[in-house]
């Protein structure tokens, strides 16, 4: 057997055995600037970003849940982001660091309306894998809690991108 | 059983990740509308000016600009416009709105996208070819002296069957006509001239009076040069008063300069002002430098020349602590300017003048003072090292000489080498015995005669330096 899927097996199989293998849910929760770029211009609506994962080692298993806080404007035109869902697998070369790096792999959903004068209104959902990197640090004092930055490419179009960016805290039950 | 359950876990996550994709369809309505929100605009439309009739086997760039949303204000659109023709059409559009007309005549529907915005324009492609101009306007001109109008030429063209058609001259042709100004007895004059910048073509008149204009242009109709009749046209004199002002100034009515100052090697920019009586008996101050005259008592204090719009004129201080006398004038001046291209604009290097007496020419006339350039700051080395303004520089060694090379910062933030320049002046503050000795006709250097601290004052215009040297 490979190293690679022995690997694999030891992760999965860790998810079961949390007591014996260190690992343990975790919440997170962050403010987050959505960009819809295009190649004319970029909406940045705010969302609120509301994470719960499951984290053993160096791997990260998370459910992501975002609900618009803030509508952008670009002249005349309100664009929103009212939701956004992701599932996201987050991977870190240096899990025992106080100061740990991520790759970020995952899908995500994320709902886009926007209003212009003279135009019809436009509500899509669009779906999409979803890859980015993310930084966090451990408080001294409270070392279960961590401060935490995610960028994200939520969805990767033809002429649209969707990326988030976020700082927030996560804590490790 | 456990790694059934894990299986299915690593299935359920991957299987988002790999369905995943993009859908460019979806995007459409979303990126159409931030394309149109980016440029603020609510709707579209082809220019008045589009030409709407074109010879076959022309070309014709069509442009698109759109309405910003406070309903005013129209902008150009340059991009990510999607170019169309309807169905059928044998003449082609590529996407930077260029159409290359078929050769056969045709009626078509041109269409343009931008955004979730579209508009469209009805083109005629006519087998009638070009033969000459038959009128200078499509509509009666009224010009004052000093004054340019903005002219759409009419021309007339005739099909293979000999069927004319009247129209303006189209952008292919207006470019290569050749326009010729004669005064009433049909001789060369200067008091007018035409000029066709990228197809716009604009009539700018100098002088009152009664003249003949002329368009001479290749016939693709007959194959040969024809020149058009003399189209008569007489330009009027409501000119009440004629000033210059700042080109900057907004409000043309109370604007004025009567006495200029500038720096040396610096520039100013004026403009011409004119004010015209309306037919209500109300005034129009308009920017008419392009057609005023423009001379200079002394070119060599001051230089002038037009900017490339010819809306200002750029006045530039060549030597310093002198005055010359700006004059301009509009209408027919007494100095011969009959070997100048007028079209360029007229600048003398000699004063001008109207003929006493003469109703259809107005002057003025300003006082340009050159002032020499502020310094702002003196740089002193000595014997090639630096050293600072009223702090003593101690010398290593000796030398036989010592030699201050001085550099001025100026107020435009130019810096030049001022060792030589007779402005500077050196003192030599004495002392006893004596530390140096200036070297005659040699400013700067000084020659040591003996160990000591010497003080040197240096100054340039208002700026001071005292150089401390301390000879061992």
């Amino acid at each position: 057997m490979s190293k690679a899927i022995k690997s694999s097996l030891f992760f999965l199989f860790s998810i079961f055995y949390p007591a014996l293998l260190q690992a343990g849910p975790y919440l997170s929760l962050s403010p987050a600037q959505i960009e819809i770029v295009t190649s004319a211009d970029t909406g940045k609506p705010l969302m609120l970003d509301l994470r719960l994962g499951y984290a053993y080692q160096a791997h990260q298993i998370e459910l992501v849940a975002m609900q618009s806080t803030k509508a952008d404007s670009i002249n005349l035109l309100t664009i929103d982001a009212p939701s956004a869902k992701s599932i996201l697998y987050r991977y870190s070369s240096e899990p025992y660091g106080r100061l740990k790096s991520y790759l970020i792999l995952g899908a995500s959903q994320i709902d886009i309306r926007s209003s212009y004068p003279g135009s019809n209104d436009v509500a899509e959902t669009y779906s999409g894998a979803s890859v980015g990197i993310g930084f966090e640090e451990a408080f001294k004092s409270i070392p279960r809690l961590k401060m935490k930055f995610d960028w994200i490419k939520l969805y990767k179009g033809r002429d649209l991108d969707i990326n988030t960016m976020s700082l927030g805290l996560r804590y490790e039950f | 059983m456990n790694f059934k359950i894990i299986k299915l876990l690593f299935i359920a996550l991957m299987l988002p990740i790999l369905f995943s994709c993009s859908d460019p369809e979806n995007e459409t309505p979303l990126v159409n509308q931030i394309r149109v929100a980016s440029q603020d605009i609510i709707a579209i439309n082809f220019p008045a000016d589009t030409e709407t009739i074109l010879s076959v086997d022309s070309e014709y760039s069509f442009k698109l600009e759109g309405l910003k949303s406070n309903g005013l204000d129209r902008v150009n659109i340059n991009q990510n416009i999607i170019w169309s023709l309807s169905t059928g059409a044998n003449s082609t559009i590529n996407q930077d709105g260029k159409l290359s007309a078929a050769g056969t005549a045709e009626n078509i529907t041109v269409t343009a996208q931008f955004g979730y915005l579209t508009t469209s324009i009805d083109i005629r492609i006519s087998a009638a070819k070009f033969d000459q101009v038959i009128a200078l306007h499509e509509a009666d001109i009224s010009i004052e002296m000093c004054q340019t109008q903005n002219i759409i030429p009419i021309g007339r063209y005739i099909d293979a069957s000999g069927n004319e058609e009247i129209r303006p001259v189209d952008s292919t042709i207006i470019n290569s006509i050749e326009w010729n100004v004669l005064d009433s007895q049909s001789n060369p004059s200067q008091s007018a001239f035409i000029k066709t910048l990228n197809t716009q073509t604009s009539l700018t008149a100098l002088a009152a009076g009664d003249i003949k204009i002329t368009a001479t242009a290749l016939s693709l109709f007959s194959g040969n040069e024809t020149t058009s009749e003399a189209f008569d046209l007489s330009i009027g004199n409501h000119l009440s008063l004629l000033k210059i002002c700042n080109a900057s100034a907004s409000d043309l009515s109370t604007c004025s300069l009567n006495t200029i100052d500038i720096e040396q090697n610096n520039s100013l920019a004026i403009m011409a002002v004119g004010r015209y009586l309306n037919t209500d008996g109300s005034n129009q101050d308009i920017n008419i430098t392009a057609a005023t005259k423009w001379g200079l008592t002394d070119s060599s204090v001051l230089s002038l020349q037009l900017s490339s719009d010819q809306q200002q004129l750029n006045i530039t201080g060549n030597i310093a602590d002198n005055s010359t006398s700006l004059s301009f004038a509009c209408g027919d001046i007494e100095q011969n300017i009959q070997s100048l291209d007028v079209s360029q604009g007229i600048v003398l290097d000699e004063a001008i003048s109207c003929a006493p007496g003469d109703l259809n020419c107005l002057q003025g006339t300003a006082i340009i003072n050159v002032n020499a350039l502020q310094i702002s700051s003196l740089e002193v080395k000595v014997n090639g090292t630096a050293i600072s303004h009223n702090q003593l520089f101690s010398l290593s060694s000796r030398p036989a000489d010592i030699t201050l090379q001085v550099n001025g910062n100026f107020a435009d933030n130019s810096s030049r080498d001022l060792s030589n320049d007779g402005d500077l002046t050196y003192q030599l503050i004495a002392t006893q015995p004596a530390v140096v000795e200036a070297v005659s006709g040699s400013p700067g250097v000084y020659r040591v005669l003996t160990a000591g601290t010497a003080e040197i004052q240096i100054q340039y215009q208002s700026s001071v330096f005292i150089a401390l040297i301390r000879i061992p």
